[in-house]
């Protein structure tokens, strides 16, 4: 078997070789198809690169539980880009945070839960304002820095509030907010800090920081019917065991549960930022766009074989009257358009580099390099060369062999 | 008797083969019956489109018969699969076509090594046995030259020279010298004969009589039955490898090459012997090829064509590829 690929190898070498002009054209479609596609995925992956170094500083101990109601992939990833999955019902409770809290490794837990209400100060109301109940174990997991006063602290006092440092310009016009009081859902709470500027809307929390009210969670659960955590930030002491807290957690929350899988662990740094979901789709849909010009390729690739086909009838007359079943003429032909579209591919990986190396030249982020893009413009290329070389050889390993030595161009 | 089935390579068994159906049925060939004894140099003759094509085609399993049955080597071959009748073209088949049928692009060396290729030679071993055999042909300088580049004589020889390769059973050829002039058809004819001396089993079709002297059968055909069928050598006669066996590409001896001078527009000396290429084209245009003298009266005879004197003939030639045989014996031991 390995004598008869290397044979056929080196016939279709040996017959390209002869037609250098033709071979590089109908490759070269090819090569277009694939540069577009090898571009689009360089450059989007340097701007995931660009958000994954300025959003996760310290993630790599980071991390979530997320409610799940076991939906497919793809509509979760629409739930994250709408944030939907923030106001759906949530089943994980303070009881499951407690849980977490006393894990092997578990260094902090927070629980997130995030409304959107109205406060009142005095008789002046602001709606629509981020109210996010959770835990003085938020400040050491975001590390957080406050511009005054101090963070929540149950045991000190438990209703208090610490404000995000638009809320405190907005709503009393001053970052020294401190011992200010407000009214949210009935109760009145004390200012005790103002969060420094943070500017960094987008981040695994989904909360703007900037904009939000935290207030303790134990506190909330006693006034609100039903608290909705959307999620559980947990911070571990070493990157190390980041692993085997997945699966402790894992495991001591199935048997909390009962087995009810309403809930998913997110970590790793790739993962928790949600603007490379976005990114992701976005690319996979211009990949699949420049898919198209793949197929164009490929048409090119299966009508130069024909040409060839038809121009070596008699050629393929000689080599079956000389023993060669239609199965070695299949094989010569389809290696001949294999090696086409491969060398198609190469050229296309070369090319679409040199552009996205061209485009960085004005634009902040680098092409990314790496042996996925590699391998994933290898098999498509190879894919496209069988996938459109099939039929062209398969008519000619039909031919038959007393018509082709009659055969006159 | 084993021995002598062996010495059976082809049995073609009532072999019909029709086109068409209905109104517009026809045969090419009819009820066919053919025995062919390892050894035998066998010259189909007849007119155009008596079925002698066809016929070649089926003995080099390339068509079907459409009824029949078709022994080679001792294996029914008319119903086995496509990928065997393949295999047997590629191992026990020769061809050599009256276009020559080299591939364009590729060398001499490449082209004589093709049929290895379907046997699994490697190509180390393939380009190693094809520059043997071509150092047997004396195209040995021009083995990196492309079919372009020779005459219709070497073309054609190189196309002998890949019919061998393989060491097949049986050499089929189609007109061989169909396209090439009367010097080269008989440089063409020359090879073929030794090959046949050395053991080999030539089946060819012709259209010119004058070449059927260097046969041990001639059949005549006709609207794809045989017309006459006239051995002109016994089977005991026939040249012969040692004990049955085929003749191998190894055992072909290098010898004197086959050397063509021109004297005058008329003559040429083909080894060693003068030959006159005029006046045989005058003589008779069916014999567009020329014949060293003793072979022309032999010519002649053959056009008279009686079995009386065909008798005669078989006795000559007999003598002749008996000496023949002794010389490549000869050179064999040495």
């Amino acid at each position: 078997m390995r004598l008869l690929v290397n044979t056929h190898l080196h016939l279709a070498i040996d017959s390209l070789r002869q037609n250098r002009g033709r071979t590089f054209l109908s490759a070269l479609g090819i090569a277009i198809g694939v540069a577009s596609i090898v571009l689009i995925l360089s450059l989007t992956g340097g701007i995931n690169q660009l958000i994954g170094t300025n959003s996760d500083k310290n993630n790599a101990n980071l991390v979530l539980v997320r409610p799940s109601n076991g939906k497919e992939i793809t509509d979760s990833l629409i739930d994250e880009l709408t944030n939907a999955s923030q106001y759906s019902k949530s089943n994980l409770t303070l009881e499951d945070v407690k849980v977490i809290k006393e894990t092997e490794g578990v260094e902090y837990v927070a629980p997130l839960a995030i409304s959107n209400s109205t406060i009142t100060i005095a008789d002046r109301s602001y709606e629509s304002t981020n109210v996010v109940a959770t835990n003085n174990d938020l400040q050491n997991i975001l590390d957080l820095h406050l511009k005054s006063g101090q963070f929540l602290d149950y045991s000190l006092r438990e209703n208090v509030a610490v404000l995000g440092y638009n809320v405190a310009e907005q709503v009393f016009g001053t970052t020294e907010a401190a011992t200010r009081t407000f009214n949210y859902g009935g109760q009145q709470f004390m200012v005790v800090g103002v969060l420094d500027e943070i500017n960094d809307p987008i981040n695994f929390n989904g909360v703007d920081f900037d904009n939000s009210i935290l207030i303790n969670i134990k506190f909330a659960s006693t006034f609100e019917s039903s608290i909705q955590i959307q999620q559980i930030d947990i911070r571990t002491s070493t990157t190390d065991v980041v692993d085997n807290v997945v699966s402790s957690i894992n495991e001591k929350l199935s048997k909390t549960k009962k087995g009810d899988k309403d809930y998913k662990i997110i970590t790793g740094s790739d993962e928790l930022h949600p603007a490379g979901s976005m990114i992701s789709i976005i690319s996979s849909m211009l990949t699949l766009v420049a898919s198209i010009s793949l197929i164009v390729g490929g048409v090119g690739i299966m009508n130069i074989m024909l040409v060839s086909v038809s121009e070596r009838t008699r050629e393929i007359g000689i080599r079956k009257a000389v023993g060669a079943s239609s199965g070695h003429i299949l094989l010569q032909f389809l290696f001949e358009s294999m090696i086409l579209s491969i060398i198609g591919g190469l050229m296309g990986f070369i090319l679409g580099y040199v552009f996205a190396f061209l485009i960085s030249l004005v634009t902040p982020f680098a092409p990314h390099i790496s042996w996925q893009i590699l391998g994933i413009t290898g098999a498509v290329s190879l894919t496209v060369g069988i996938l459109f070389g099939v039929y062209p050889a398969a008519k000619a390993a039909h031919k038959d062999p007393i018509a082709s030595l009659k055969f006159y161009r | 008797m084993p021995n002598q089935e062996n010495d059976t390579i082809i049995e073609l068994k009532s072999v019909s083969k029709r086109y068409g159906f209905g109104d517009a049925e026809s045969y090419a060939l009819r009820n066919f019956d053919l025995t062919v004894k390892r050894g035998e140099f066998i010259m189909i003759m007849g007119p155009s489109g008596c079925g002698k094509t066809t016929l070649l085609n089926i003995i080099g399993l390339l068509d079907k018969a459409s009824t029949g049955e078709y022994i080679l080597g001792g294996k029914d071959v008319s119903r086995v699969s496509a990928n065997k009748k393949a295999r047997f073209r590629a191992k026990e088949i020769g061809f050599i076509f009256q276009s020559f049928n080299l591939v364009p692009n590729l060398s001499i060396i490449e082209n004589v090594s093709l049929p290895l290729i379907y046997s699994g030679y490697r190509k180390t071993r393939r380009l190693r046995m094809a520059d043997n055999i071509l150092e047997h042909f004396h195209l040995r300088e021009r083995e990196y030259y492309m079919p372009y580049q020779l005459s219709g004589g070497q073309q054609q020889r190189v196309a002998i020279a890949r019919s061998l390769i393989a060491n097949p059973s049986i050499i089929l050829a189609d007109e061989p010298t169909g396209n090439l002039d009367s010097r080269n058809s008989h440089i063409i004819m020359e090879e073929l004969q030794e090959i046949h001396s050395l053991g080999n089993t030539i089946i060819m079709v012709t259209h010119n009589p004058a070449l059927t002297t260097y046969a041990t059968r001639v059949i005549n055909m006709l609207d794809g039955e045989i017309d006459t069928d006239i051995k002109t050598v016994a089977d005991s006669e026939l040249p012969r490898a040692g004990k049955g066996e085929k003749v191998s590409v190894k055992v072909l001896p290098s010898r004197k090459p086959i050397e063509m001078e021109i004297i005058s527009d008329d003559d040429v000396v083909v080894s060693g012997k003068k030959v006159s290429t005029k006046k045989d084209e005058k003589e008779s245009d069916k014999a567009e090829k020329t014949k060293k003298p003793e072979k022309d009266s032999k010519a002649k005879k053959t056009e008279k064509a009686k079995s009386d004197s065909k008798k005669k003939e078989k006795d000559e030639k007999t003598k002749k590829t008996d000496d023949k045989k002794k010389e490549s014996k000869k050179e064999d031991k040495k």
